[in-house]
């Protein structure tokens, strides 16, 4: 197995997701079925008096409704804003709604802004859980470095065991309590991966696995299913070793 | 399923006091009022679908998101207490064994009374 092969293996739920709102029907629509694995994505009409504001989606599996989510606030996700993995602001966005209600459905398209907020979502999950095994890959050093201060404080003020991969060879000081893994030639730089062990609680583990298609556009998942996860960690320490 | 001019409302029908009494009373409730809407808009639709616009209508965009156990509260809440009560007030049809629900036959000023109160209170 390599994290290629976990990646090709990958299948999401069977979704549908309906649009409710105002004609015309919403771009996030249109974003949602070029970007995401969902068999089915429909648009139902309100009222022409209702505001698009108050449109949203819902999402079924099998036909049986999962959730309902804010048409603005699936809008949110298409830039999400981001913040450090501790920052009060981040428990209120909104966009992690998104996170939330898409767990294991597989994108199309993906794009680095959209993957940090994913990641600072399961950076955020370790950093509340305080314990675990935190494994983050890299693709370049270069990617790395400007993200030393965030992994630096995770390290000292949490009692999580970080791992970080990267495809390149790491140069710069050592970085506190935080295992580098200078994997060279390997298939770390093809992925964007996060994952989280949950420190044994299975509700908290969640991991990211996204792999680079075109420059910048990246197809991915991500999950918080604890077999998965693990999965990916065990592909991670294999290619690694 | 009736013909078409069955959902088509009736200028002969007669909004008597009565009837805008039981009108006013179907629809004092949130619930009700956004399952009618829904209908005003579709003519048709199954209650399981009434059931997820209203949820998500009245919820989705305060709370960001909302899941199936609230969904299926509301459902059931449909189900027993809010379709019967429009059934009876001669607003809706629920045909059980499809599963659906429709606008019935009544007075265009019933009619014309939810779509005001739907610019009101789902509009800008």
């Amino acid at each position: 197995m390599t994290l290629s092969n976990l990646f090709d293996r990958l299948e999401g739920p069977h979704r549908t997701v309906t649009g409710y709102a105002p004609d015309p029907p919403s771009d996030v629509l249109d974003w949602l079925r070029t970007g995401a694995a969902i068999d089915d994505v429909d648009y139902r009409s309100l009222p022409d008096a209702a505001t698009a504001d108050r449109g949203f989606l819902v999402v079924r599996e099998d036909g049986e409704f999962v959730a309902a989510l804010g048409l603005e606030v699936a809008r949110e996700f298409l830039e999400p804003p981001i913040h450090d993995p501790w920052a009060d602001a981040l428990e209120d966005a909104t966009y992690r709604h998104v996170i939330e209600v898409f767990d294991a459905t597989v994108w199309h398209t993906l794009d680095r802004r959209q993957l940090l907020a994913v990641s600072r979502e399961i950076e955020n999950r370790a950093w509340r859980a305080g314990d675990g095994t935190l494994r983050v890959g890299f693709q370049r050093a270069g990617v790395l470095e400007p993200m030393v201060p965030v992994y630096t404080r995770l390290a000292r003020e949490t009692a999580l065991e970080i791992h970080v991969y990267i495809d390149d060879d790491w140069t710069r000081p050592s970085i506190p309590d935080v295992t580098v893994h200078s994997c060279v030639a390997d298939e770390i730089g093809e992925f964007w991966f996060l994952s989280f062990d949950g420190t044994g609680e299975e509700l908290q583990a969640s991991g990211l696995l996204a792999r680079e298609r075109d420059p910048g556009a990246f197809e991915g998942i991500w999950t918080d299913d604890v077999r998965l996860v693990e999965a990916l960690e065990r592909e991670v320490e294999s290619v690694a070793d | 399923m009736g013909m078409d001019t069955d959902d088509q409302p009736s200028d002969e029908l007669d909004a008597s006091p009565d009837v805008i009494d039981d009108a006013f009373l179907a629809l004092r409730e949130r619930d009700r009022r956004f399952a009618l809407y829904y209908l005003l808009e579709h003519e048709t639709a199954s209650l399981s679908e009434v059931a997820d616009v209203v949820t998500g209508w009245l919820y989705a965009t305060e709370e960001g998101v909302v899941g199936s156990e609230r969904r299926n509260k509301r459902y059931l809440t449909l189900l027993h207490v809010h379709v019967p009560t429009l059934v009876d007030a001669g607003i809706v049809d629920h045909d059980e064994e499809a599963g659906t629900l429709s606008l019935a036959p009544c007075p265009e000023s019933v009619r014309e009374l939810a779509r005001r109160a739907c610019a009101q209170e789902t509009g800008p």
